[in-house]
């Protein structure tokens, strides 16, 4: 039973980690970081990462850039609508701590303060290459993850 | 058009309400200022059909409001400045003269508090609909959380600076 298991699991979790879809989303100038990484020179699409148009269709909410408070939320509109199981990554300072605009009366002091948030990545803004190593940490996280004997067992 | 012949040719219309301050800077008369806009953009001389920018600046006391005109056709610019009345800074639109005027205004109210008089939409612009205060004033206090997201965050580096010697 064991060895079912885990086994379906790797499958399961191998399927997820190779169609990493992540929302086509940016707020500020890490934005423009994003769309190099998803471009020819990094292309995250080696790793079964593409971008989606909407929220129904994302596994990954990449939060590139400065979050306002009138941003706010609609952010987490965004990340309420993604289906489960689903996995946020903070790019660069801003979206980390607020940054440079952290003495800014309607900056929010990082995205954690209102949705989770799986991996961080320092930076101003960060490299392609940083985002990339993001996403494949991302995928090792998910390669361990036991979804049969947690969540799938309860349903 | 040098910036003297503008001047020249603003105060045979207007007087004493318009006076020469900084190079390439006229301070007006807020009352008058409807007045003056429009003689800036009709006249054939000034012909400023351009408004750069609309903008205000908090002062001890006043609330200046900052116009940037610029004429393509002469090639010349002209800076008008008008002091308001901090408690209580009202002044009538400029919206009919130059309708870009209406997003620069707009985002001026709600920054600064600045009431314009007779504005078409006078919602706010970039801040979220129910905003208290006036950030760009600089007596403002940032409110402590928004919607129950906290404003404040934890500084490491702070902590570890303030930390008793181990």
């Amino acid at each position: 039973m064991e060895c079912i298991f885990t086994n379906t699991e790797w499958f399961l979790n191998w399927g997820r980690k190779s169609s990493i879809w992540y929302l086509l989303f940016a707020s500020a100038c890490c934005g423009i970081e994003l769309m190099q990484t998803g471009g020819p020179r990094t292309d995250v699409d080696r790793f079964g990462a593409v971008p989606r148009a909407t929220p129904r269709q994302s596994d990954l909410l990449i939060v590139a850039g400065t979050i306002t408070y009138k941003m706010a939320e609609r952010v987490r509109l965004l990340y309420e609508q993604m289906a489960e199981p689903r996995y946020v990554i903070a790019m660069g300072s801003c979206a980390n701590c607020g940054g440079l605009f952290q003495g800014s009366y309607s900056v929010v002091k990082g995205v954690d303060k209102i949705i989770p948030v799986d991996l961080y990545i320092p930076g101003c803004a960060p490299r392609p290459e940083a985002l990339a190593d993001a996403l494949i940490k991302l995928q090792e996280r998910m390669m361990k993850e036991k979804y049969l004997r947690t969540v799938g067992a309860s349903a | 058009m040098n910036f003297e012949d503008i001047v020249k040719t603003l105060k045979a219309e207007f007087g004493e309400t318009v006076k020469e301050a900084a190079p390439g800077t006229v301070v007006a008369d807020p009352g008058e200022i409807e007045k003056i806009a429009l003689f800036c953009r009709d006249n054939p001389l000034l012909d400023f059909k351009a408004l750069i920018a609309l903008s205000g600046v908090d002062h001890p006391g006043r609330i200046e409001i900052v116009l940037h005109l610029a004429s393509y056709g002469k090639k010349h610019f002209l800076v008008i400045k008008t002091a308001l009345d901090r408690n209580k800074p009202e002044i009538s639109t400029l919206e009919n003269v130059w309708k870009t005027a209406n997003w620069h205004e707009r985002e001026c109210a709600e920054l600064l508090g600045v009431l314009f008089k007779g504005h078409s939409d006078p919602r706010k612009l970039l801040l979220p609909d129910d905003w208290l205060g006036y950030p760009l004033r600089k007596d403002y206090v940032p409110p402590t959380e928004y919607h129950g997201i906290s404003h404040s965050r934890h500084n490491p580096v702070e902590k570890k600076r303030g930390a008793p010697p181990s």
